[in-house]
């Protein structure tokens, strides 16, 4: 091939890739975990700025959608471009499976390394802990997770399941790797009459609601409906929360990899990160500030995990949760 | 052979004016039977297939699931339940039909109409306006000051609530299933006890019941089966305090594990199937025995007329109405006019948001209004047409087989919603042989779940509307050389399409409110409003479900309101309501 030819293919290649970044058009879906308003107002943000873009999204429970999604894979006929759902250990998984696509060029300088994963096949949007939610006509006001366990909580804890919220799978984990009481603290909870099903919008309804007073929970659900008057609040444990960073991928089979990527570099932008703010989410990236009601980033004390170690064990912990609190 | 009729010339016209009556058709008979074949019959071949797959894989890896401590659990509670709102919708039921049909009260059409109402509200919105009210933030005990106190677990959870409402739920149905037999009680029985001096609680004891007494169990039958199926209620009241009955645990393991479990559910099902379906066979088997009435004979018409007992009745089924339907359906409005879920009403925190923004904005509740209307309408359109093919067909050219073909077309209707749902996703998970593509995923798996359940809905009244038609007409027609679809089109189907209209519109009504067949079969894009409601209770908006449950209950009585507007349209007792309330004719 002379050297002629070579430049007009590499000019036309770059060409395309300009005229392709120009245009960013076709059709999206999103697979999310995000309560539907929140789902509803990124992609409405999103096609505000890529008009020729149309997203449609589909929200489900963590565990639900990702269920859904695998069904749809394996039979070789998912209309999903995205997902974005609780935890990044699920992903793992899905990357593991190779169902993710890399997106190595992402910009994620301004990102702390550790929320990273290093193969670029999930970003994190946002961080969103775990901590204690409790009804403002409670008689006592909860500070630790062993509030949990005494006598004024007896009957009255209501909490997620790890078998529908993957934000749950990752406290759980949490709970036991760092608490020196393992297991044990389930247990007991369980002994206390706690009650685990469903997702965080369930315990929520059931503390605002006063058919439960305490809590476990993802911070910006409490935090939200109290600011509109619902009768909860929420306390960051003095242990400290679990957190989970809410992360996007683009998924292998996507049919419209530009656009995918555009969703993802949007909601890494500061415009998506001051959306997730907005929304009432603790951002990931750490320049932009936190909504009100949160504490700073700095303040906030981390059970932290390591998630090799959490996808290794997700199967066990289920299942060990499932056989402490009689689910099937 | 019956097809040579006509190159027989020599026959008589009076054997030829008998014979079309049961020859012609034959590309609408073959129509009609393809689509019944299709509809009907291979979802349920193909879950008979992959539940005797799993049997024959593995006996006792088949015997391990069925005897596992979910199943068992889920299988008892299942039985419990439907058991117990039976009873309950038993006693209320009864009691309705026989006070409707036996007094004239100036607001029995009223009564009839709500008590209907209450069973076309979807049983996910009865199970949500029923927990908004008895918990401690319910909006309306708490401006009683009757509210439980907070830490109070709301009474609506678990075994008591979902019997109870459950019990409330299926209590028209056993009062419509009643009503009918007691319209077929003679006249001259009640007539002649009274004369005996008989009071009215000797008759209606002594005499009406015992004469309807079949139809008291098949109606108890039928309760028992709808409790088996029912997926709103034990889904909204039972799976948050961990109570899983047949057709959740199938949901919850469908949902969780994917399609991996498909097989599991398949059995699963199967369990269901053979629970609802040995009580529908026996309740089948009870109607076939019953004593027709003969011809000459009047129906049963109220005969109470003491003044003073129809008062007491009236207020009576007025105070019970009030709690049993009212009251929760205000609380359900109630919190939908709250800007979050445990703030109390008034006038202060009142907000229309919900209804004017929050809701709207959503594209999936859009979309799911929008997809509601577009299967349940879309079910409706082709349930009607095919209806009146069925029951021309099955009138005139396979009047012999009737006794064969009714009963499969009424079985996707008889079996709970979960059975269908997973017969439909077993047939279509593969792609289609010969064609090579599937309509898993999409809204056409939907679609076709809605055929072959409501169909049955579809074909009732204008079964009954078409097996009343004259036949001079069409012979008349047929001498002057009328076609089949020239006299389907310009006679029989003028005549009967009040019926026609009356069967597709109860099809789409519910269809509209359906929610066991697509939170099995929906994906991306085709929510129904059914499962709309489910997503966002489950992602704890709870104020926005309950403005969601209030629109779509609007829709509902709106729909209803219009058929009893233009009831002069319909056939008598084409409105469930109606046969409730038979007028006096003397």
């Amino acid at each position: 091939m002379n050297s002629l030819a070579k430049i007009l293919i590499a000019g036309a290649s770059l060409l395309a890739t300009a005229s392709a970044a120009f245009a960013i058009e076709g059709k999206l879906t999103l697979y999310t975990s995000q309560p539907n308003d929140d789902a509803q107002q990124t992609v409405d943000a999103f096609m505000a700025k890529y008009p020729d873009v149309e997203v449609t999204f589909v929200r489900d429970g963590t565990t639900k959608i990702v269920a859904k999604l695998r069904a749809e894979l394996e039979a070789g006929n998912s209309p999903a471009d995205l997902l974005l759902i609780a935890d990044s250990v699920t992903m793992e998984g899905l990357a593991k499976d190779g169902y993710l696509k890399a997106y190595e060029e992402a910009d994620v300088s301004d990102y702390a390394d550790e929320m990273q994963d290093p193969e670029r096949m999930w970003f994190p949007t946002k961080l969103i802990t775990t901590g204690i939610i409790y009804n403002t006509n409670a008689p006592m006001k909860p500070t630790s997770w062993k509030d949990l366990l005494g006598e004024e909580a007896r009957n009255q804890v209501a909490m997620p399941s790890p078998l529908t919220s993957g934000a749950a799978l990752i406290h759980t984990h949490s709970i036991v790797e760092t608490l020196d009481t393992g297991w044990d603290y389930y247990e007991q909870l369980a002994a206390n009459g706690a009650q685990a099903s469903g997702g965080n919008g369930g315990v929520l309804k059931a503390v605002a609601g006063g058919e439960k007073l305490y809590g476990m929970v993802v911070e910006f659900l409490p935090i939200r409906e109290k600011a509109k008057g619902a009768p909860v609040d929420f306390v960051f444990p003095e242990e400290g929360v679990s957190a989970i960073s809410e992360p996007v991928a683009i998924l292998d089979g996507t049919q419209n990899e530009e656009a995918a990527q555009a969703f993802v570099d949007f909601l890494l932008s500061e415009e998506g990160q001051e959306l997730a703010a907005k929304q009432g989410y603790m951002p990931a990236l750490a320049d932009v500030a936190p909504p009100e009601g949160f504490p700073s980033l700095a303040e906030i004390s981390f059970l932290t995990i390591d998630p090799a170690k959490a996808l290794e064990s997700a199967e066990a912990d289920k299942e060990k949760f499932a056989e402490i609190f009689g689910q099937n | 052979m019956a097809f040579l009729t006509d190159t027989l010339p020599l026959r008589s016209r009076r054997r030829r004016a008998e014979s079309w009556y049961e020859m012609e058709g034959g590309t609408i008979a073959i129509f009609v039977i393809g689509a019944v074949a299709i509809l009907c019959v291979v979802p349920m071949l193909q879950l008979l297939f992959a539940a005797g797959g799993v049997l024959r894989d593995g006996l006792p890896r088949a015997a391990d699931l069925l005897a596992s401590a979910s199943v068992l659990r889920a299988t008892g509670n299942s039985l419990l339940i439907a058991a117990g709102s039976t009873v309950l919708a038993m006693v209320l039921g009864v009691a309705v039909a026989v006070i409707l049909t036996c007094m004239e009260m100036r607001t029995r059409r009223y009564l009839g109409f709500l008590f209907v109402l209450s069973l076309m509200v979807a049983p996910q919105v009865s199970a949500l306006a029923f927990k908004t009210l008895a918990g401690p933030s319910s909006p309306i005990l708490n401006t009683l000051g009757l509210a439980p106190a907070p830490g109070t677990p709301n009474p609506m959870l678990g075994f008591g609530g979902i019997i109870l409402v459950m019990g409330l739920h299926h209590a028209p149905l056993v009062a419509l299933t009643v009503a009918a037999g007691l319209s077929r009680v003679p006249k001259s029985l009640v007539e002649a006890a009274l004369l005996d001096g008989a009071g009215a609680w000797t008759v209606v004891t002594r005499i009406i019941l015992p004469v309807a007494r079949l139809y008291l169990l098949s109606a108890a039958l039928l309760a028992f089966v709808a409790g088996v199926g029912n997926f709103g209620i034990p889904a909204l009241l039972g799976l948050p305090v961990g109570v899983t009955t047949l057709p959740t645990m199938v949901y919850r393991q469908l949902a969780s594990f994917g399609r991996g479990g498909i097989e599991n559910a398949a059995l699963v099902s199967m369990l269901i199937a053979l629970i609802a379906g040995a009580a529908v066979i026996a309740s089948a088997w009870i109607m076939a025995r019953r004593d027709v009435r003969t011809d000459g004979e009047r129906g049963l018409e109220p005969f109470i007329e003491d003044l003073n007992a129809r008062r007491i009745c009236e207020v009576a089924l007025w105070v019970i109405f009030t709690f049993a339907i009212i009251l929760p359906i205000a609380s359900l409005l109630a919190t939908s006019l709250v800007p979050a879920y445990g703030v109390t009403l008034n006038f202060e925190t009142l907000t229309f948001s919900q209804f004017t923004g929050t809701l709207w904005d959503q594209a999936l509740v859009r979309r799911a209004f929008a997809n509601s209307l577009i299967f349940s309408g879309s079910a409706a359109v082709i349930l009607s047409v095919l209806a009146l093919f069925l029951a021309y067909i099955v009138d005139r050219r396979l009047s012999r087989i009737r006794l064969a073909i009714m009963p499969i077309v009424e079985m996707p209707y008889a079996l709970p919603g979960v059975v269908v749902a997973i017969a439909c996703i077993l047939l279509f998970v593969n792609p289609l042989p010969v064609v090579g593509f599937t309509i898993y995923g999409t809204g056409w798996i939907i679609l076709f779940a809605y055929l072959a359940s409501f169909l049955a809905i579809a074909v009732k009244p204008v079964m009954a509307a078409v097996s009343s038609l004259e036949r001079s007409v069409e012979e008349a027609a047929i001498l002057d050389g009328a076609s089949v679809a020239d006299r389907l089109t310009k006679i029989i189907l003028p005549i009967v399409l009040p019926s026609v209209v009356a069967g597709g519109l109860m099809a789409f009504l519910i269809a509209f409110n359906e929610l066991t067949i697509s939170a099995l079969l929906w994906s991306a894009g085709t929510e129904t409003l059914g499962v709309a409601l489910l997503n966002l209770e489950d992602a704890g908006l709870g104020t926005e479900a309950a403005a969601l449950a209030v629109v779509a209950t609007c829709v509902v009585a709106g729909l209803m309101a219009a058929l009893e507007a233009a009831h002069r349209f319909f056939p008598d007792n084409a409105l469930p309501w109606h046969q409730l309330c038979p007028r006096k004719t003397s």
